[in-house]
C-alpha cells in the first residue's frame, strides 16, 4: 500500500521536474534523461492500468539513445503519455483499441518502435512531425476527444501541415503542461492544492509554527476522519487561509519527508495514515466508477447502500446471463443453418446499400484484392465511430494474401454486423473487436496478440 | 472479441450437442458466455483468471471448493457477498475487489447485451421462417 502511494506521487514530482528539464535538454539529449523519462512513464502506467504496459514496453525495449536521437525519444515519451491519458480517460472501452489506435497515429506498423519512423521516412517533410511538440498536444486532444479527431487522422497524411504550424520548441512545455493538468484532473484529487500548500509550508518561516502549534494539535485527530477530510477538500481555498496558519505548525522537516505523498495540510503524516488515506481515495474512486456503471445508483448516498446496489446489479446480470443461456439453448438448434442463408442474403443487400460514402482514402485499401474486404472497409465507418480504430483495422491489410484469408472469415461477421446495425450501437466496439480478432487470428505470427487483444 | 468468442463457442455447442438435454445445453452456453467474457478482458484481472482456471479444474476440486465456500457462508457482510459474486474475489483485499467488480460488471453487462441481441436475432429469424412456411 505504502509503496503504491510512493509510486503514484513520485510520478507527480517527476513530471514537474521534467517539464522544464525537457525543454532545456531537447537539443542535446543524453541517455540519462531518457531513462528518467521512461521510468516515469512506466510508473504512470503501473498506476493507471495494466493494459498499457505492453505499449510502453515495446518502445522502451530498444536502446534509448540508439537511432533517431532526441526525436524518437520524445515520441516514445509522448506515446507513453498518450496511452496513460487514454487509459484513464476511457474506462469503459477495452483499452486494447486505444493502444492500437495510438500506434497507428504515428503511422508505424503495429509493433515497431517509433524510431523506425525516422528510418522508414527519411523524407524531410515527414521529419517534423516526430519531433513536433505541437503534435503531442494535438494527439492528446485527439485521444480525449477520440471521435472528432479520428476523421482527420484517417485522412492519409496524419495532418502534417497543421502540426508544422503548431510546432516549435516553446510549445513543448506548454503541451506537457496541458497533459499534466489533464492528468491531475483525471485523478480527481485536485493535485495543485497539496503541492502549493506544501510549498508555502516550506517557505514560511518556522516562527508561525510556534504560534499555531496548539491549534494544529487539536485539529489533527479530528481530520483523520473521512468526513472532515472531504469537507476540507471541498472548502479548498475558502478555508485555506485559516487552515494555513494552523498547518504551518507542522515541522518543515516532516513536510519535506513526505512531500511526494499527498499529505494535505493538517493531515496526519505518518506512513500508516498516509497509506490508509490513499486506500480510501482509491476505494472512493472506484465507488464513483461503479456509481456511473450501475443504473439508479447515482442518487444513492452512503457506501453501504451503494454496495448493496452493486451487489444486486451484479447478481441481476448473472441471472440474466443464466436466463439468456437457457433461452438460447431452446432457440438455437433450429436456426443453425438458417443463419448462414440469412447472412448470404444480407451481404448482397449491403453491397448495394452504401449508406455512407467511403471514408478518406486509405492507401492500403487499394492494395487489398478481395472484394469482400473492400465491402467491409466501406461498411466499417457505419459501425465504428472512431477513425483511429479504423486506421488500426486497415493497417494489417498490407499483405494481400491475408485478405484472402479474411474473406473466408467474413460472411459470419457480416451477418452479425447487420444485426448490430439493426439492434443498436452498443455492439459496435465488440464488432470491431470481432473484426480485429479475425485479423489477429490469421496473422498471429506477424503481430503479437498482445498489441491487438490486450 | 467477446462476441466473436461467444458466437464461435455457440456454434461449437450447436454442432457438438444438438440433441443433448436442455439443462446441459444451457449450462454449456452459460459457461461459454463467461469464458468469452474472460477471454475478452485483460488477462491480468483476477476474475478472468478465476473463470479460466475454474474451467480446467476437475470435478473433484470443484466439489472441494464448494464445501469450502459453504463454511465461509457463516458470516456475510456486504463485502463478503460481493466477494462471492465476483469470481476469484475470495482472496482479494477490498480495494482490489472493487476494481475487479467494476471490470467484471462492465463485461457482464456487455455479455448480457450480446446475448439479448443474439436471442432477438434468432427469434426474428424464427418468425421469418414461420411466415415463409
Amino acid at each position: 500500500m505504502e509503496k503504491e502511494a510512493f509510486f503514484g506521487n513520485s510520478t507527480v514530482i517527476n513530471w514537474q521536474m521534467r517539464s522544464p528539464d525537457a525543454a532545456a535538454s531537447l537539443p542535446n539529449m543524453n541517455s540519462g534523461h531518457v531513462n528518467i523519462v521512461w521510468d516515469q512513464t512506466i510508473d504512470q502506467s503501473a498506476k493507471f492500468g495494466s493494459a498499457l504496459s505492453s505499449l510502453v514496453s515495446s518502445p522502451s525495449s530498444n536502446p534509448p539513445a540508439a537511432a533517431g536521437g532526441g526525436d524518437s525519444v520524445v515520441i516514445r515519451e509522448l506515446i507513453g503519455r498518450l496511452g496513460s491519458i487514454c487509459n484513464s480517460d476511457e474506462i469503459s472501452a477495452p483499452s486494447s483499441h486505444y493502444q492500437s489506435a495510438n500506434n497507428s497515429c504515428y503511422s508505424t506498423p503495429m509493433n515497431s518502435p517509433p524510431k523506425l519512423n525516422l528510418s522508414i521516412f527519411p523524407n524531410p517533410a515527414h521529419m517534423p512531425f516526430s519531433a513536433d511538440p505541437g503534435f503531442v498536444e494535438r494527439a492528446a486532444r485527439c485521444s480525449t476527444f477520440g471521435c472528432s479527431g479520428g476523421g482527420s487522422h484517417g485522412g492519409g497524411q496524419f495532418m502534417f501541415p497543421e502540426v508544422e504550424k503548431l510546432g516549435n520548441a516553446p510549445e513543448e512545455s506548454c503541451g506537457s503542461g496541458n497533459a499534466k493538468k489533464r492528468k491531475a484532473v483525471m485523478k480527481g484529487k485536485g493535485k495543485e492544492a497539496p503541492l502549493s500548500s506544501s510549498i508555502t509550508a516550506v517557505t514560511n518561516p518556522p516562527k508561525k509554527a510556534s504560534v499555531g502549534g496548539l491549534n494544529a494539535k487539536r485539529s489533527k485527530p479530528s481530520e483523520k476522519t473521512g468526513i472532515e477530510e472531504e469537507s476540507a477538500r471541498q472548502d479548498g481555498d475558502a478555508a485555506s487561509k485559516k487552515m494555513e496558519e494552523e498547518q504551518i505548525a507542522k515541522p518543515p522537516e516532516a513536510v519535506k519527508d513526505y512531500i511526494h505523498v499527498r499529505a494535505r495540510r493538517g493531515q496526519a503524516t505518518d506512513s500508516h495514515s498516509l497509506a490508509e488515506r490513499v486506500r480510501r481515495e482509491k476505494i472512493s474512486e472506484r465507488m464513483k466508477l461503479l456509481q456511473d456503471l450501475v443504473p439508479g445508483c447515482s442518487k444513492v448516498t452512503g457506501k453501504a447502500v451503494m454496495l448493496d446496489e452493486i451487489i444486486n446489479y451484479v447478481q441481476l446480470l448473472q441471472r440474466q446471463v443464466e436466463f439468456l443461456s437457457m433461452k438460447l439453448a431452446t432457440v438455437n438448434p433450429q436456426l443453425d443453418f438458417n443463419m448462414e442463408n440469412f447472412v448470404n442474403k444480407d451481404m448482397d443487400i449491403h453491397q448495394n446499400c452504401g449508406l455512407l460514402p467511403p471514408q478518406p482514402v486509405y492507401p492500403l485499401e487499394a492494395t487489398a484484392s478481395s472484394f469482400s474486404f473492400a465491402n467491409l472497409s466501406e461498411r466499417t465507418p457505419l459501425i465504428s465511430i472512431n477513425g483511429l480504430e479504423l486506421q488500426s483495422q486497415v493497417n494489417p491489410f498490407s499483405q494481400p494474401s491475408l485478405s484472402r484469408n479474411l474473406s473466408m472469415q467474413l460472411p459470419p461477421l457480416e451477418g452479425f454486423a447487420d444485426t448490430a446495425c439493426q439492434l443498436g450501437t452498443f455492439w459496435d466496439d465488440d464488432l470491431r473487436t470481432v473484426v480485429q480478432m479475425g485479423f489477429s487470428h490469421n496473422q498471429e505470427n506477424l503481430f503479437s496478440s498482445q498489441s491487438f487483444q490486450g | 472479441m467477446q462476441t466473436y468468442h461467444f458466437l464461435r463457442s455457440l456454434a461449437h455447442i450447436n454442432l457438438t450437442t444438438p440433441s443433448s438435454p436442455l439443462h446441459r445445453r444451457s449450462r454449456a452456453i452459460r459457461r461459454a458466455a463467461y469464458v468469452s467474457m474472460a477471454r475478452a478482458a485483460s488477462p491480468r484481472r483476477m476474475w478472468t483468471r478465476a473463470i479460466l482456471s475454474r474451467l480446467q479444474l476437475h470435478r473433484r476440486a470443484r466439489l472441494l471448493r464448494r464445501q469450502r465456500s459453504y463454511k465461509k457462508k457463516a458470516i456475510s457482510t456486504p463485502h463478503d457477498k460481493l466477494r462471492r459474486l465476483v469470481p476469484g474475489g475470495e482472496e482479494m483485499d477490498f480495494c482490489r475487489l472493487l476494481e475487479e467488480t467494476v471490470d467484471y460488471a462492465e463485461f457482464l453487462s456487455k455479455q448480457v447485451r450480446i446475448m439479448e441481441s443474439v436471442v432477438d436475432f434468432m427469434e426474428a429469424e424464427c418468425k421469418k421462417k414461420e411466415e415463409k412456411v
